[in-house]
């Protein structure tokens, strides 16, 4: 059995590196991998929790929040392609029309 | 019986709505509307009296209230508390109301706009209904201010003529005056209840609470002074009388309902209310009757000199109101009621009569409304009705005011014998200046030219002579009513003193005797004022407060406000309006500069928003 | 098992799932009108069965999933709102046609849906599954106007920031499985009551609470609100302003007060603060907006800042004021909100300029959206006004002065902006003099919409008492 602080520390730091990608990347597409990478990270810790807590619910729960996460993924895909479609790129530093 | 309370409060102001959202175009739609209303809502009081009477005890109490602000200091009601003296008040005000507004559809018929008057009248009878119905110190005085707005409206309801605009706004400031006073009466009163645990608006309670603790002196002296100051501006007793006169620019339908019957009573009503507060502090009792007294007879002098009929009867007005403040603060609330009740139908009278004379000859002056054939024949029953309300004015029985006001001369033969005197001189000046108007309008028949070219008077129509009549008998009975179940728990009947009655008759009889000769062959007053300071010139300036007024706000006030202005437009606007302004719009660009519009960035400021949070809960913080 | 507790959910359910059969049949041929009755007809059904269960608490799903008057008050709240946006929708849309808006319908009732489980909500699972429903609904409603590209740029703003904050709560949940080994709420209280000064625990409740205050615009999360306000089309603006925002509030509540009960001491710290800069940047930043629902967004700020003074002060009167407010605060956006639809194509333009003139051109649009802004600046006797009445009043009695004295300072701040547009309608001449025809059904809205601001103005008792009722658990 992983001791549970190894598991926390490395949760977090996949956290960290989704979260820091997020704010790095200029990709839309690569942004949204970023933030698949922290609910992985979350659920890294629900099934490490299951196993320190020999329950179940923790599996589950990582189960609901992989198909949240696809969901997720899948619309803001969508978005992405709309707004590819109108304006020809995917840039974040580009999408800025609304401001003040 | 509650619903029928709350039918008679609310029926005028779902009314006034009514007429103000759909009937503005529709003058006379508006005023059949409104005289239903009204006529609907004293009904509803007959009605309740009729209940009232059925009930079994012996002078019963009634209340009920909604919560309406549940978290003030004290949770604040919206309620109706009915008594005798509730009964009284809503059978006079929607009873002479009604009559009011079916001679207004007459009087006011030519007049376009009236559909905003009969939708500020009916404004004015919720508004006075509120007082009269209410069961606490705050619904009382957001009624109160109601009324002072209502009554505004209409002095002003000719807005385009300056006096009239000028007359409403010294109402409103006069009586804004005397509602400070009252305010701080409330509030002190409230603050000491609360102090002691059982602070309460509520005026059931404060009665009871008053019989376990009791205020220290002092404190109840202001109190009293401080409502009674607004008492005194409702009910223009001196100092703050000067806006009655003025408010004579107003229709004379208002003058009748708002200056005669009921506005200026409600003053004299909320002391009666409260005349369980006020009858333990004998000092305020004291100032009050005194204020009385002497705004009587300052009022029943200055009526002497003038030349406008209505003036004369808004003197008349002040003047009576004097008494019955005398009679409260003699401690008679039962004999101020009774004049209040008599002098409500008898005034009423006198200013429809006086209206039905100016809407015939189309002039207000006195000295200018004789006619050739004599009133008496063109304008019978306006004429008879006006003698028949001065009959009672001056207390001559079988007339109603005969009996009102002998119970308060009987009360003021117990009081101080200077207020005595003062009360009975006042019974001659009253009987002389209206010995004089009646001369002068009645008994005189013009010969001059120049007056027979005034239309031939003829007689009004039946709206305005109707309420005439009804009046009239009124003011003949209602010595004989049955007042003791209203108001016997306030007071009692003095014994009746036959010196006393004689005494007073033989002053109001002398007194127009002397009138009526004196002015019998008058054509016009004496103009010439050549000596200063005569007697006769103190009266006509009108004991010189509206001079000192004006003084006072000429010379002190307006280099208060250039001073207060100065500063303003300096300090206040310049540097603290508009430079909170400037540094508002100078930080409002600043907050602008954080939306820069890249999502990247609000990430960023989101999670160093988290890092912070955390930092500081969490890892500074021992928790 | 207490079916019959989720009978809302199940009418909800159904409604959607006839939607989504008559879009599959009927596919463009379907007409706008008889969707838009199939949803009408849901809400009323809705509403019914909220009116048949208000006085019957349960739980049901092992108690994962709980029914009481706090849910009940809020789903009342969601199908109302719910009714008004999407008769405003109906209007929103009426040039476009059917095809192009059967979706919208649908999704917009999945957002409902989301938050009708939300509120009931007793397992950390149920609720981020109902979160994530509400949410990326409102990210597909929000990107729904494909030609527009503000609409476009707030759904990726939107989205992007939206799952960073829902990152953050299943982060959080996942710490708070980690120690207390399950993800219900009542374990999850004894847990924090075993262990009260244990950090990891705190540190997942600040992550979900962080998550939260996204949701509802509270600084430091609170930059995406102007631009999705100024994007997203102007029914799902008003739903978002309305519907998420109270959801938010209703689980910040649920957890703040019987969760996270052993971390008041955190909560003094923390809400007074956040509510403080809330209405500062939420103020000063609508006062230079030319842009009505910019302007909006930042006012939906403010708002929010109003209602966190709630969360902060004492338990009793913070947590009644705060649904007082929540409730003054929905009248009057949703009345702005359904002007705002009804004029949106006559106007074309979002700017404040483009309602010049407005009093000339509908004098009932106008003074309903006058009434509604002097409202949201809490002028009396209006609804508003009794709102921050109370909210204030809390924030003094529990000698949260400074707090106090700044969510007054900034009242007339907010008079400016929201003066401003009302300026413009009344006082300026129009560009286009034709008048603008409201049709009945929407008279008839907005006047109901209008004359509850009135009475909760006046009338506060009932409302009061409405507002107690919902929170007798707490």
């Amino acid at each position: 059995m992983i001791p549970i602080g190894h598991v926390l520390i490395v949760s977090g730091i996949l956290f960290s590196i989704g979260l820091a990608g997020l704010l790095i990347r200029r990709n839309i597409l690569l942004i949204l991998l970023s933030i698949e990478l922290m609910m992985n990270a979350a659920n890294l810790l629900l099934i490490a929790g299951s196993a320190l807590h020999g329950e179940a619910d923790g599996q589950i729960t990582a189960f609901f929040v992989m198909v949240i996460a696809a969901v997720e993924v899948t619309v803001g895909l969508a978005v992405a392609v709309l707004l590819f479609r109108t304006r020809q790129t995917v840039d974040t530093y580009d999408i800025k029309w609304l401001k003040g | 019986m509650i619903t029928l309370s709350w039918a008679i409060l609310w029926t005028p102001f779902l009314t006034a709505v009514f007429i103000f959202f759909f009937l503005l175009s529709r003058p006379r739609a508006a005023g059949r509307l409104a005289t239903c209303g009204m006529l609907a809502a004293f009904l509803c009081a007959l009605a309740l009296l009729w209940d009232y009477l059925s009930l079994k005890e012996a002078r019963p109490v009634l209340e009920s209230s909604i919560l309406w602000i549940p978290f003030a200091p004290s949770p604040v009601e919206f309620g109706v508390l009915i008594d005798g003296l509730t009964i009284l008040m809503l059978l006079i005000v929607t009873g002479i109301g009604s009559l009011i507004f079916l001679y207004s559809m007459s009087y006011m018929e030519r007049d376009e706009s009236c559909g905003r008057y009969f939708a500020c009248l009916s404004l004015f009878a919720f508004s006075m209904l509120g007082i009269v119905l209410s069961n606490n110190f705050i619904q009382t005085f957001i009624f109160w201010e109601l009324v002072g707005l209502s009554s505004y409206l209409l002095i002003g309801f000719w807005f385009e003529k300056r006096e009239a605009a000028t007359a409403g706004k010294k109402a409103f400031l006069t009586t804004r005056v005397g509602d400070v006073g009252m305010m701080i009466g409330i509030l002190s009163l409230f603050g000491y209840l609360a102090s002691r645990g059982i602070g309460t608006f509520n005026f059931l309670l404060i009665e009871e609470r008053l019989q376990t603790i009791s205020i220290p002196s002092p404190l109840l002296y202001a109190v009293c002074l401080g409502l009674f100051l607004g008492i005194a501006g409702k009910s223009a007793q001196a100092p703050l009388h000067v806006w009655l006169p003025d408010a004579m620019e107003g229709p004379t339908p208002v003058s009748a309902l708002i200056h005669a019957a009921t506005m200026v009573a409600a003053g004299v009503f909320l002391l009666a209310r409260l005349f369980f507060l006020f009858a333990q502090s004998p000092a305020a009792l004291l100032v009050i009757a005194w204020t009385g007294g002497i705004t009587a007879v300052l009022a029943g002098t200055v009526a002497v000199v003038q030349n406008d009929i209505k003036k004369i009867l808004a003197y008349s007005t002040l003047s009576q109101l004097g008494y019955m403040v005398l009679a409260l603060g003699l401690g008679n609330p039962y004999a101020g009621m009774f004049h209040l009740t008599t002098h409500a139908f008898f005034k009423a009278l006198l200013f429809l009569s006086a209206g039905s004379l100016i809407h015939a000859l189309h002039t207000q002056n006195i000295w200018n409304m004789r006619t050739q054939k004599g009133l008496l024949r063109s304008m019978p029953i306006t004429s008879v009705t006006f003698f028949i309300g001065t009959l009672a004015l001056m207390g001559i029985p079988p007339t109603s005011g005969y009996f009102s006001k002998e119970s308060i001369l009987a009360a003021a033969s117990h009081g101080s014998p200077v207020l005595f005197i003062l009360a009975l001189a006042n019974v001659f000046f009253t009987s002389f200046y209206m010995g004089r108007l009646c001369t002068l309008v009645f008994f005189q028949k013009s010969h001059s030219a120049r007056q027979n070219h005034l239309h031939t008077a003829r007689e009004s129509g039946w709206k305005m002579t109707i309420p005439l009549i009804i009046l009239a008998g009124f003011s003949i009975g209602g010595g004989f009513l049955p007042l003791h179940p209203f108001l016997g728990a306030r007071g009692h009947s003095e014994p009746h003193s036959n010196t006393l009655a004689l005494i007073s008759i033989a002053l109001a009889g002398l007194g127009f005797l002397f009138a009526f000769l004196r002015y019998q062959k008058k054509s016009h007053e004496h103009e010439t004022l050549d000596s200063w300071m005569t007697p006769r010139f103190i009266l006509e300036k009108k004991y010189f407060f509206d001079d000192v007024y004006d003084a006072f706000i000429h010379f002190v006030q307006e280099n208060i406000a250039r001073v207060s202005d100065l500063f303003e437009r300096r300090v206040v606007v310049e540097g603290g309006m508009n430079g909170s302004a400037r540094l508002t719009r100078r930080l409002s660009r600043l907050v602008r500069t954080l939306q820069t519009g890249v999502v990247q960035f609000y990430a960023l400021f989101f999670a160093a928003g988290v890092t912070v949070i955390i930092y500081v809960l969490i890892l500074s913080g021992k928790s | 098992m207490n079916f019959s507790l989720l009978l809302p959910e199940w009418i909800a359910l159904g409604t959607l799932l006839i939607l989504i059969f008559r879009e599959i049949l009927n596919g463009p041929k379907s007409r706008n009108s008889s969707g838009i009755a199939i949803l009408l007809t849901g809400t009323a059904l809705l509403l019914l069965s909220l009116f048949f269960l208000r006085n019957s608490p349960g739980s049901a799903f092992g108690g994962t999933f709980v029914l009481d008057s706090f849910a009940v008050f809020f789903k009342i709240f969601f199908s109302l709102a719910a009714f008004v946006v999407l008769v405003s929708s109906r209007f929103f849309f009426r040039p476009l046609g059917g095809e192009k808006t059967a979706e919208f319908f649908l999704i917009l009732w999945c957002a409902l849906l989301g938050m009708l489980f939300l509120v009931s909500a007793n397992d950390f699972l149920i609720l981020f599954i109902a979160l994530e429903i509400m949410t990326l609904s409102f990210y597909i409603l929000t990107a729904y106007q494909k030609g527009n590209l503000a609409s476009i740029e707030a759904g990726v703003k939107y989205l992007i920031l939206g799952s960073l904050a829902s990152a953050f709560i299943i982060y959080g949940i996942g710490l708070l499985y980690v120690v207390a080994g399950s993800t219900h709420f009542d374990s999850i209280q004894a847990a924090f009551a075993a262990q009260p000064g244990h950090k990891l625990l705190l540190l997942s409740a600040l992550l979900i609470l962080s998550g939260l205050c996204f949701k509802v615009a509270a600084v430091p999360f609170q930059l995406w609100a102007p631009d999705v306000y100024e994007g997203a089309p102007v029914p799902v603006v008003a739903f978002l302003s309305v519907g998420s925002k109270a959801a938010g509030f209703a689980l910040l509540i649920r957890l703040i007060f019987t969760v996270f009960t052993p971390f008041d001491h955190e909560r003094k710290i923390l809400f007074p603060v956040l509510a403080a800069m809330t209405i500062i940047y939420g103020n000063l930043g609508a006062v230079v907006q030319k842009n009505i629902k910019r302007l909006l967004g930042f006012s939906s700020i403010a708002h929010t800042g109003y209602l966190l003074i709630g969360l902060a002060a004492a338990r009793d009167s913070g947590l009644a004021a705060l649904l007082y407010y929540l409730l003054t605060y929905a009248l009057a956006n949703l009345a702005i909100f359904f002007v705002l639809s009804l004029t949106a194509n006559e106007l074309k333009s979002d700017q404040i300029d483009a309602f010049r003139g407005l009093a000339e051109r509908s004098p009932f649009l106008a003074a309903s959206l006058f009434i509604a802004l002097l409202s949201l600046a809490g002028v009396p006797p209006l609804a508003g006004f009794v709102g921050k009445f109370l909210i204030l009043s809390a924030a003094i009695r529990d000698h949260l002065m400074w707090l106090a004295l700044i969510g007054i300072l900034a009242i007339p701040i907010s008079l400016y902006y929201y003066l401003g547009v009302i300026r413009s309608m009344y006082l300026e001449e129009p560009v286009h003099t034709a008048s603008i025809t409201v049709p009945g059904s929407a008279k008839l809205i907005l006047g109901l919409l209008i004359t509850g601001i009135l009475l909760a103005g006046f009338f506060q008792s009932p409302v009061f008492r409405i507002v107690e009722n919902a929170l007798q658990h707490f």
